[in-house]
């Protein structure tokens, strides 16, 4: 594998889902909530904006629609969890299961078939597309992280990670800050489908493929610092990038796709074992 | 229903007890365990390789071969979550993200065994070799598949009730549930606190995979624990953790599954049907009052 210019691009461009997703997780970690729902989120972002893109043959309307539908469902649901006794992690699980169920369920009733689903639209260069989708997720990841570090509501959101007594002292409401958390990492999410979706410029079943776990991953592995969390973006990034180029090579043919099919969830296990008891 | 479509239902309502049964001590000592499917599938694939594997090199009795196998898928699944017992010690990590981890990569790494090297020559099912016939459970209402299997799970809950409410060690894994700074400080070691009711949960999901293997299916096939570690999980926290209870909503929950799948089957209303139904319920179960 040569480093030329084109590689290096390419390479960036991969990155681009995992770094929306990371960013969004990241965001809420800080406000002390695990994103374990990522997961469904990216595949029914996906889902989304495949359908929203077929409906109206526009990849910008397509996303912008399923942006403001998932995250606006999601953020009903968040609230809903907020106000109650539950135990969110087992909530979020349970999204990714139903979230699942549904997309099947939608595919078949509105496409008529389960499996992969693909559209081409007329006149679009697909590395243009690819260009565009990643340059729009370094966009969003770039302002949010601005938005974490250089704003007064980022400052508050990320110490109601930590000190959340302290906001409480001040009179902040600390639930709307969290319920913000929320929203902002299940956009992310939902950016991270449509990336995905519209480079593929088709929908497949669990496309996430555990981007949601890697990103999870990559916050923990990075200690929710922000700086060491984009590191490890590039690490599983890069690390994915080889596993899905390595079977290209003879000597490295023979390596099972099941093997790689568990990689991102090995990897996300090895960091969180690696890491140091906080 | 059908007498064939209601043995199903108390087969699969006896593995989810077994399932459930360890779900509930985990839930009793304050920790989750989101590995349940990886465990059935470990436990599944654990027993038909063992059985196959000690036909084949020794000259065992039957009832020793059965009984080594189904020690080995017990322990597997025991090895399963004491990983995530160790890394929840040591590391500090929370058990729920890494048991769901742990079975997440397991899950395809069994289905490349089971797609690859282990395959069965016969046939056309991604499964192992079908294990020889004096290894299958006696059945108990021909054509289902309810086999002796389902007295064993019965048996399994009432041990485990009288364990939890019973015995010294039952006490200690509620008391570690509700104040685990306090039982550390009362002198109990932390490291069986955490490791064993986590160890059990996953050797009784993996028990409840070798069960399947051997009472129902009779070789490993891809895909055969789907949904089952969820459903364990859901009837572990509907029941709150009481095992004579597990039996009771264990059938409920199998009746509803079996009649959404027949429905499903006679009415062509797509395969979404029982994962829609899982999803739900795991959601209005997690989701409880609203302040």
């Amino acid at each position: 594998m040569s480093f030329s210019v084109e590689s290096i691009l390419s390479l960036l461009i991969f990155c681009s889902p995992l770094l929306l997703a990371s960013t969004g997780a990241l965001i809420s970690e800080r406000s002390g909530h695990s994103a374990i729902f990522m997961e469904g989120i990216i595949n029914a972002g996906a889902f989304a904006c495949f359908a929203f893109t077929h409906a109206t043959s526009s990849r910008i309307a397509g996303a912008v629609l399923s942006l403001v539908f998932v995250t606006v469902l999601f953020r009903i649901i968040f609230s809903a969890v907020l106000s109650s006794n539950s135990n969110e992690f087992i909530v979020y699980l349970a999204l990714n299961l139903l979230s699942g169920a549904l997309i099947s369920l939608f595919s078949f009733v509105i496409f008529k078939s389960r499996g992969v689903l693909q559209q081409t639209l007329e006149n679009q260069n697909i590395f243009v597309i690819r260009l565009v989708t990643a340059a729009a997720a370094y966009s969003i990841s770039a302002l949010l992280v601005a938005f974490l570090h250089a704003t007064d509501t980022g400052l508050k959101l990320r110490i109601t990670g930590t000190d959340k007594a302290l906001l409480k002292i001040q009179k902040v409401d600390t639930t709307r800050l969290e319920l913000m958390a929320l929203t902002i990492a299940a956009f992310c999410g939902c950016a991270c489908g449509c990336v995905l979706t519209n480079r593929l410029e088709a929908f497949v079943p669990n496309i996430a493929s555990g981007t949601g776990w890697l990103a999870l991953a990559a916050v923990f592995l990075g200690k929710k610092n922000t700086a060491l969390t984009i590191v490890a973006v590039f690490i599983f990034s890069i690390a994915q990038f080889a596993a899905t180029n390595i079977q290209n090579f003879t000597t490295f043919q023979a390596v099972p796709s099941s093997l790689l099919l568990a990689l991102p969830y090995l990897i996300a296990l090895v960091c969180i074992s690696i890491r140091s008891k906080s | 229903m059908t007498l064939y479509f209601f043995g199903n239902m108390l087969n699969y309502a006896s593995l989810l007890m077994i399932a459930s049964s360890g779900a509930a001590f985990a839930l009793k000592n304050g920790q989750v365990n989101l590995g349940g499917e990886g465990q059935i599938y470990l436990g599944g694939f654990a027993g038909a390789i063992f059985i196959n594997f000690l036909v084949r090199t020794t000259l065992m009795p039957a009832w020793a071969i059965f009984t080594a196998a189904m020690t080995g898928a017990f322990l597997c699944g025991a090895l399963f979550n004491f990983i995530c017992a160790q890394l929840k010690l040591h590391k500090g990590t929370d058990e729920l993200l890494t048991t769901f981890l742990l079975s997440s990569a397991l899950i395809p790494l069994i289905d490349g065994a089971i797609a690859g090297p282990l395959r069965t020559k016969e046939g056309n099912l991604l499964c192992t070799e079908f294990i020889p016939e004096s290894y299958h459970l006696w059945r108990l209402l021909p054509p289902s598949s309810l086999n002796i299997s389902a007295v064993f799970a019965v048996l399994i809950c009432i041990l485990s009730a009288l364990v939890l409410t019973k015995t010294f060690f039952g006490k200690k894994i509620y008391l570690y549930g509700i104040a685990p700074d306090f039982t550390v400080y009362s002198g109990y070691s932390k490291f069986s606190m955490v490791s064993l009711p986590l160890c059990l949960c996953g050797a009784l999901h993996s028990l409840a995979g070798f069960f399947a293997v051997t009472g129902t299916f009779y070789t490993c096939h891809s895909n055969f624990y789907a949904g089952a570690g969820w459903n364990a999980l859901s009837i572990a926290l509907l029941s709150k953790s009481n095992p004579v209870a597990i039996i009771f909503v264990s059938l409920l929950y199998s009746l509803i599954f079996t009649f959404a799948e027949n429905l499903t089957l006679q009415n062509t209303l797509g395969f979404d049907l029982p994962s829609l139904f899982q999803g739900a319920v795991f959601l209005l179960i997690a989701l409880r009052k609203v302040k």
